[in-house]
């Protein structure tokens, strides 16, 4: 077993900034899918942040999110060798997570509410380190200018503007029974949306 | 469309707490997927707290120090590839075959391959070879542990450690300052610094030369090398 107190990378230390870098932070690595990783704790590091938010974009929610992504890789890391190259542990961990997202929708709700298309995911991570950050709420804004006014503004309200119902009700003066079903119908309309405009 | 569990769903996610079970139709599911993606474009926890990476890193090391210390690896390989296929399904199982059968048939015999191997030890330690300050952008300083000579690189801030002995017929090579090159003094064969065949004059290109984990600490580049011997 590797010691564990510095972190080993995967090619190579980065020695330009070593001097705040010692508690081992993630920043320097680096690693390019031809490569293999020298150990569980490079894997770890290089996937841990890319899972996690994979997972948080098709859960909503940190608890169920943190919870799935120890999960990959507690079921990825002990059948993983260091062996196979950084490529074919990165589309491992994705196909490993796409089962256990889809178990757990099953579990939950018995049918499966969001998935993982493992074949996109290794693709797009391969294309470009710098992840364009704008992208998902360039989507989110032009779904929401494609709705009726009165399910944009109670979406805007909710979901942009952390509104609780009762202060979005007020705000457009209705009921909190009323803005809890134009809340529900926004939702189902704005799926539609989403699923016309991939 | 159950209205009040959905409410309650959306709720939860905006409260960023866990949602409750229920069973869905395909109604509560398209409302349950719009409200998950409209959450996830807008929360900041979109990205993992530092506490979390830290746990989980501390958890896994626990029990891969565990299986490890269990000893039988035979034992443990069947049982994480049954674990394995059992929880990947069957279109992962393809990508997880690739990776699982090298590994079970990976008997350590020489390789034909051509692609760069790391190397890296069953029992090793952390062996300083350079200091930080020695090793300046682009050059490159020669060691020896006891069980492993080699060369390590700064290229361009990023440290690389190669195996300094020829891959054909296990000379030492030497480094060719000039050339920025390793050079086999018993055949005619050149690597690159970072190990790969730059050219040779041998009947079969030789494998690239196989990679060391190099790390920094406290001023000292480090390889992972095994014990003397």
């Amino acid at each position: 077993m590797i010691e564990h107190a510095c972190l080993p990378t995967a090619t190579g230390a980065d020695l330009s900034d070593s001097a705040d870098d010692r508690r081992g932070t993630a920043t320097s690595l680096r690693s390019v899918p031809g490569d293999n990783y020298p150990d569980w704790e490079a894997i770890y590091r290089d996937n841990v942040d890319r899972l996690y938010r994979m997972m948080f974009s098709r859960v909503g929610n940190r608890p169920d999110a943190e919870d799935l992504t120890a999960e990959v890789f507690r079921a990825a890391l002990g059948p993983l060798r260091t062996s196979a190259s950084v490529g074919e542990v990165r589309a491992y961990l994705v196909a490993t997570a796409r089962t256990i997202l889809a178990s757990h929708w099953r579990r939950r709700y018995g049918m499966e509410i969001t998935s993982i298309d493992v074949n996109h995911e290794v693709a797009s991570r391969e294309e470009e380190e710098p992840r364009p950050e704008s992208n998902p709420t360039q989507r989110v804004t032009n779904i929401l200018a494609g709705l009726p006014e009165r399910y944009e503004r109670i979406l805007q309200l909710r979901f942009l503007e952390s509104y609780s119902l009762k202060e979005a009700a007020r705000a457009m003066n209705v009921s909190v029974g009323n803005a809890k079903v134009l809340q529900l119908r926004a939702l189902r309309r704005a799926a539609q949306l989403m699923e016309e405009a991939p | 469309m159950k209205k009040r569990r959905l409410s309650a769903f959306v709720e939860n996610l905006l409260r960023n707490r866990r949602p409750k079970k229920f069973n869905a139709d395909s109604d509560d599911a398209d409302a349950m997927r719009a409200a998950i993606e409209l959450r996830a474009s807008q929360a900041e926890e979109a990205s993992p707290r530092p506490e979390f990476v830290a746990d989980l890193h501390r958890q896994l090391d626990r029990s891969l120090s565990a299986e490890t210390a269990a000893g039988d690896q035979l034992s443990i390989r069947r049982v994480s590839r049954r674990r394995l296929l059992e929880g990947v399904g069957i279109a992962a199982a393809a990508t997880a075959g690739v990776i699982l059968d090298r590994e079970v048939l990976d008997t350590g015999g020489p390789s034909a391959s051509n692609t760069q191997q790391p190397l890296v030890p069953d029992h090793g330690t952390w062996q300083p070879v350079a200091g930080t300050s020695e090793l300046g952008n682009g050059q490159v300083a020669p060691f020896q542990t006891g069980s492993t000579v080699g060369f390590v690189v700064n290229n361009a801030g990023t440290v690389q450690a190669v195996s300094g002995v020829c891959t054909h017929q296990g000379c030492l090579l030497r480094q060719n300052p000039t050339a920025a090159r390793l050079e086999c003094p018993c055949h005619r064969a050149y690597f690159s610094l970072d190990g790969k065949v730059i050219s040779h004059e041998l009947s079969q290109p030789p494998p690239p030369l196989p990679r060391l984990s190099v790390r920094e600490r406290d001023g000292q580049v480090e390889v992972y090398t095994p014990p003397p011997v």
